[in-house]
């Protein structure tokens, strides 16, 4: 199978074991049933002597026989069915989680570039309902799928068995039925998508209204969106009538095609019978009938397998859309290089999101950071400041120009390499659901308590943790880490930061839910305990970064100046009016 | 159902599914009579079907000497009555199906449309106690379940009772003794079916509860997704992922082979009923052990027999749908009976002229007094709080006694530390919640007396969460006001400073926003939202850390953008950043709902107090 069309079967692979019994399970307990007519019509024929007198005598030891061969399948057809159904579940179950397996760690691989493209809600989706969705239709598929043709087969062969004559019958009807029911799936599919695109709709419709009930409310929009839904509303209406009342059709076209097979075979075979004193025909009758049943059902069968892909195939293209996405970040993951310092150069670099943009996001960026130093990025909102130092760390690659970390090209590094070493503590922390120290053993697993303590202190969360969380190191932390406050969660993301020990540590907005005695104490840690880390800090306030180093101003992408506050103060306009607004109160 | 409080539930709940299909009811018992018929026709058809076989045999036996001619004369009236029978059947099925999946559609479009409008109008605590997973289930799973029972379920129902009834009356009139075989089989069909639908549901639960949690882990993980990769958490990640998913496996694998077992089960104990009565058939045929019975009777008896499990089948499988529908249409109804917000506010605000610039001449209050005569009073924007006291949960007062004024011109302004109330304050003054006491006023009507929609139309909120819509930018800045047209939203962009990051998008004014504007900042977001209060016409301006997420070069910006629309207008603001609000009239310092301090900046820095505290950073907001 070459990966162009987007196959299953990888992910069937672990377990085809299952698979094939399952397959063969349910082949054998269909051929088992399938036997029944056929098996009626030897006991009928044979098991029975027609006396001249009009009544009948029977062979008792064949009959017998016969039934107990029935009995005996029956049972079997049982066992054999049990076991199919325990087989296909452990298969399709067994893909689904294969599917989702390889999809997490598919996603894990993406690039920043892969996860804007997705949007984090719509990879959610194609994780969970979307591969529930796929392998609840591999479970009920499975059976009808493999039934259907093997029935039908094997119904037509014993029918023209039985007698070829009245297989005439089925040589039509099938043919007919068969055109009909494609037909109408044909008919149907586009219709379903259709109405799978409007219910999507009026859902994500409703959530919309939802989510903005205070906004909505707060300008008296109640009739506004009532008016809205209700146009997505009865579009869903008047879909959901045509698609549904094509597949109404199925049911009469199928009760249609199995009488006119009835009616056909009485016609035929008693005629036949008549016409030509042919008995034995009129035994056959009664064991096509039930061969009438089968066949047509089998077809009816197939046509709603078609209609259950039809309603999955949304969330497998939805799926597959992962799977294909290309992470165009090559690791270069063999490489041994070790990053020996924590010094940063950017060589004329310039980036942008999208390749068809027009304006670049940053432009023409040069700046080199000695090891150990501390700098800060100061802008306005929008003025790219993150972007700048995602590219560090390779979430973005950049097209043109040159970063080099302790000289060497980042490039040259591992992915591994280059994060271990690069520590950074993100604009919204982010906490995850276990303990306090679970989640600070992100930064190093194998951090002693010390480690971790020495870690706290430096980042000023030492004191909080022990006094005023109910469990210390070992409180539990809830999904999003809503049960600490922002401040309290910038910390610990500092303090996770600094237990990778990193030769740079960034520092992106963390400090802005901090009351200034303690980001003056933390900053204050950072220099005297680590003197050797190259420290990266990114705000908005002014004060928090007026001792650095230097100071990157970012305008629009562009670097507008560099230096150390007291230059920028007479030389940067932009820095003076922040400096300004955010001063002033104090001078007064 | 053993529970007959529940069982009388569930026929009410039935009750109010069925009054929807009132104004059709013609229709439905139209739908019902043919799908009655449609079974009537599938059981005679069969019926007759071995009646001319009989029919064939007895010239065969030469019974009553009939002569070819008339045999053949027999079969083509046989065939003639079957065919008109069948004809009628297959009329009646595609009736029924076809007319209940339009009256289905009908019904439905109604059902959506009153939740819908319920969903305006609940009370906003409605929706701090209910999650929108909940809510959003009403529209998604419970309304499935709907379409399900009332398309396949409701008219099919009577097609498979009229097949049980049917087949089973057919199969005593050909013979009584064998039809006991039937019997005895039909009853062990039926208490394993009921038996396996409680085991069933069990694990089904287990299943749901398994997905839940794989998605949970998931759901973490690709939020977190940018922190797992900075921090190279790749692995350990994975495998908390991998043992979550590896249970979902377990339980889901149990749940659909435990469905499954349905299907061989069923199966077998019909070609089990078969074979036995296949046997049993023949032994009274030559023997004649349970009375009379001919070679057609036997054909017939044998059909009826191979088909009498599936009706049963399929009626149990019907009356499951239905059940599962109740539980869904029981949430629903619970919701359409939900009590809506209170409006019982007589006071209006009217136009009084369209093209008057200055709202105080464009709008007004009609206050109907209690003699009868009738006021217009000039819109202003004067707010008072007179000692309101709040609470969301009974004895857990949120605002202990606030009273303040805001009056066209001036700019109010609330800091505190989160929980101290300062968004409670705004809440109250939309009527989001009701005062437990004192009093609150808008141009010296009470807000009580007001519509709903009147004041919330004379009141401009931004909070901190802008809300945007599947739309162009454009129109989600419109959304505020309907009737704005591009030139004025442009120019609202440019006050507010949205107009560069706006331009410098992908299709300017008409990109396109996804799930609520994921690819915009946060501040771009905040922006947006200020646009649409610059917009907005209302003489009542609410900031509820509407900057937040603004850097303070560019907030200053918006401000003296904004310093015109805001000179006529009462402005009220809440921020965590006091270079916001440090050019307020008053400032108000909320802590543990009371207002601590008010003044002025530079009173309040003279206080030295709480105030003066944060300004100087000895203490941190939380």
């Amino acid at each position: 199978m070459k990966q162009k069309r987007f196959s299953l079967w990888p992910y069937i692979r672990p377990y085809k074991a299952k698979f094939f019994i399952a397959c063969i399970c349910i082949v054998v307990e269909n051929a088992l049933e399938i036997s029944l007519p056929f098996l009626m019509d030897i006991l009928l024929t044979k098991g029975m002597v027609h006396q001249n007198d009009g009544s009948y005598t029977y062979d008792a030891g064949f009959v017998f026989m016969m039934g107990g061969i029935m009995i005996g399948f029956a049972i079997s057809a049982f066992f054999l069915g049990l076991a199919s159904a325990k087989f296909t579940a452990k298969a399709g179950r067994g893909m689904g989680f294969e599917l989702r397996k390889q999809e997490y760690q598919k996603i894990q691989n993406f690039s920043f570039k892969n996860l804007d493209h997705f949007r984090l809600n719509s990879l959610m989706t194609r994780m969970t309902n979307d591969v529930q969705i796929i392998s609840d239709t591999f479970c009920s598929v499975l059976r009808p799928l493999l039934r259907a043709p093997f029935q039908l087969v094997f119904a037509i062969t014993f029918a023209f068995i039985i007698s070829s004559q009245l297989s005439i019958v089925f040589a039509i009807v099938v043919p007919t039925l068969a055109i009909l029911l494609i037909l109408i799936v044909m008919l149907t599919r586009p219709q379903f998508y259709k109405l799978q695109a409007s219910l999507d709709r009026i859902n994500r419709t409703t959530n919309e209204s939802l989510t903005a009930m205070k906004l909505i409310r707060a300008n008296a929009k109640r009739d506004y969106e009532i008016e809205k839904f209700t146009t997505v509303n009865s579009e869903v209406k008047s879909i959901g009538q045509k698609a549904l009342a094509l597949l109404a059709t199925n049911m009469g076209i199928m009760n249609m095609m199995t009488y006119v097979c009835i009616v056909g075979i009485l016609l035929i075979g008693g005629r036949y019978a008549l016409r030509y004193d042919d008995a034995n025909m009129a035994n056959h009758i009664a064991s096509f009938l039930s061969y009438t049943n089968q066949t047509l059902a089998s077809l009816i069968m197939l046509s709603n397998v078609f209609m259950m892909f039809t309603r999955s195939s949304a969330s497998l293209a939805r799926v597959k859309e992962v799977f294909e996405s290309e992470n165009e970040i090559k690791d270069n993951k063999d490489s041994t290089l070790e990053v020996e310092n924590g010094s940063v150069e950017f060589k004329d670099v310039s980036f942008k999101y999208n390749e068809n943009a027009e304006e670049y996001v940053l432009k023409d960026i040069n700046f080199t950071i000695p090891s150990g130093h501390f700098v800060g990025i100061l802008g306005e909102t929008g003025s790219s400041k993150s972007t700048l130092i995602y590219l560090m760390e390779r979430f973005y690659d950049i097209k043109e120009g040159e970063i080099l970390i302790a000289n060497h090209d980042i490039k040259e590094y591992s992915l591994h390499e280059l994060r271990e070493q690069i520590s950074i503590s993100f604009q919204a922390p982010r906490l995850f659901t276990g303990t306090v120290r679970e989640n600070l053993l992100w930064g190093n697993p194998d951090a002693t308590q010390e480690e971790i303590e020495t870690a706290c202190k430096i980042a000023c969360c030492y004191d909080f943790i022990v006094n005023s969380l109910d469990h210390g190191f070992d409180t539990m932390i809830s999904q999003g880490g809503n049960n600490v406050s922002g401040g309290q969660r910038q910390r610990l993301c500092i303090a996770r930061a600094l237990l990778k020990k990193p030769k740079i540590l960034i520092l992106d907005d963390s400090f802005s839910a901090l009351d200034r005695i303690t980001e003056g104490q933390l900053k204050k840690n950072l220099k005297n305990y680590l003197p050797e880390m190259t420290k990266i800090v990114i705000s908005q306030k002014v004060s928090t970064i007026a001792d650095a180093d230097n100071i990157i101003v970012l305008d629009n992408g562009h670097i507008s100046n560099i230096g150390n506050s007291e230059f920028l103060k007479e030389h940067d306009h932009i820095y003076q009016d922040i400096y300004k607004i955010q001063t002033e109160g104090l001078a007064q | 159902m053993k529970n007959p409080k529940h069982a009388a539930n569930i026929s009410k709940t039935l009750g109010r599914v069925l009054s929807y299909f009132k104004p059709y009811w013609f229709l439905l018992v139209l739908v019902i009579l043919t799908a009655i018929g449609t079974a009537l026709s599938n059981i005679f058809g069969t019926f007759f079907a071995g009646q001319v076989t009989d029919h064939i045999l007895a010239y065969f036996n030469q019974e009553n000497n009939i002569i070819k001619e008339v045999a053949l004369d027999t079969l083509h009236h046989d065939i003639i009555l079957i065919v008109s029978l069948y004809a009628g059947g297959v009329f009646c099925a595609l009736f029924h199906n076809e007319l209940m999946v339009f009256l289905t559609q009908k019904v439905l479009f109604q059902l959506r449309t009153e939740l819908m409008g319920k969903m305006q109008e609940l009370p906003i605590s409605y929706f701090d106690t209910h999650t929108h997973g909940a809510i959003m289930t009403l529209f998604t799973n419970d309304i499935d379940a709907l379409v399900n029972a009332l398309n396949d379920s409701l008219a099919n129902i009577f097609v498979s009772a009229t097949n049980m009834v049917g087949t089973i009356v057919c199969l005593f009139i050909i013979n009584v003794p064998l039809t006991m075989i039937v019997i005895f089989f039909i009853i062990v069909m039926l208490v394993f079916l009921f038996v396996n639908a409680k085991i069933n549901r069990k694990y089904f639960v287990q299943q749901q509860k398994a997905l839940a949690d794989v998605n949970a882990v998931v759901e973490e993980d690709i939020a977190g997704v940018k922190v797992i990769k900075a921090f190279n958490h790749e692995e350990q990640s994975f495998e908390k992922f991998e043992k979550a998913n590896i249970d979902w496996r377990k339980a889901a694998t149990n749940s659909f082979f435990r469905t499954q077992v349905t299907t061989p089960f069923f199966v077998s104990i019909s070609y089990l009923n078969f074979s036995i009565s296949a046997v049993a058939g023949v032994t009274a045929l030559c023997t004649g052990w349970a009375g009379a019975l001919t070679f057609g009777g036997l054909q017939s008896y044998l059909v009826f027999c191979r088909n009498a499990c599936q009706p049963f089948n399929y009626f149990t499988l019907h009356l499951n749908n239905i059940l599962a529908m109740t539980a869904g249409a029981e949430r629903i109804f619970a919701f359409l009976d939900e009590k809506a917000e209170v409006d019982e506010g007589k006071v209006e605000l009217i136009k009084l002229d369209e093209n008057d610039n200055d709202f105080t001449h464009r709008y007004g209050w009609r206050i109907i007094h209690e003699d009868g005569s009738e006021e217009i009073r000039p819109l202003r924007g004067v707010i008072q709080f007179k000692n309101v006291h709040f609470s969301y949960v009974k004895g857990h007062e949120v605002l202990k006694g606030i009273t303040f004024e805001a009056h066209p011109g001036k700019k109010v302004a609330f800091v505190g530390s989160t929980g101290a109330g300062k968004t409670t304050i705004i809440s109250l003054l939309a009527r989001f919640y009701p005062i437990d006491s004192g009093s609150i006023t808008y141009d010296d009507i009470s807000i009580y007396d007001i519509k709903l929609e009147s004041l919330r139309r004379a009141l401009s909120m931004v909070t901190q969460d802008t809300h945007l819509f599947t739309e162009s930018i454009e129109d989600n800045i419109r959304y505020v006001r309907r009737h704005s047209t591009s030139d004025e939203i442009k120019t609202a962009a440019e006050k507010s400073h949205a107009d560069s990051f706006i331009r410098r998008s992908p299709q300017g004014y008409q990109t396109m926003l996804y799930d609520d504007g994921s690819n915009l900042s946060e501040g771009q977001r905040q922006l947006l939202g200020l646009t649409r209060a610059t917009l907005n016409q209302p003489p009542v301006m609410i900031l509820d850390e509407a900057t937040s997420n603004i850097d303070t070069r560019s907030e200053l910006l918006i401000q003296q953008g904004l310093n015109d629309l805001m000179k006529e207008r009462t402005v009220m603001v809440i921020a965590h950043r006091l270079s916001t609000i440090r050019d307020a009239d008053e400032i108000m310092v909320l802590d543990h709902g009371t207002i601590i301090e008010r003044g002025t900046q530079d009173e309040l820095l003279a206080l030295k107090g709480s105030y003066y505290d944060l300004y100087t950073g000895k203490v941190e907001l939380a």
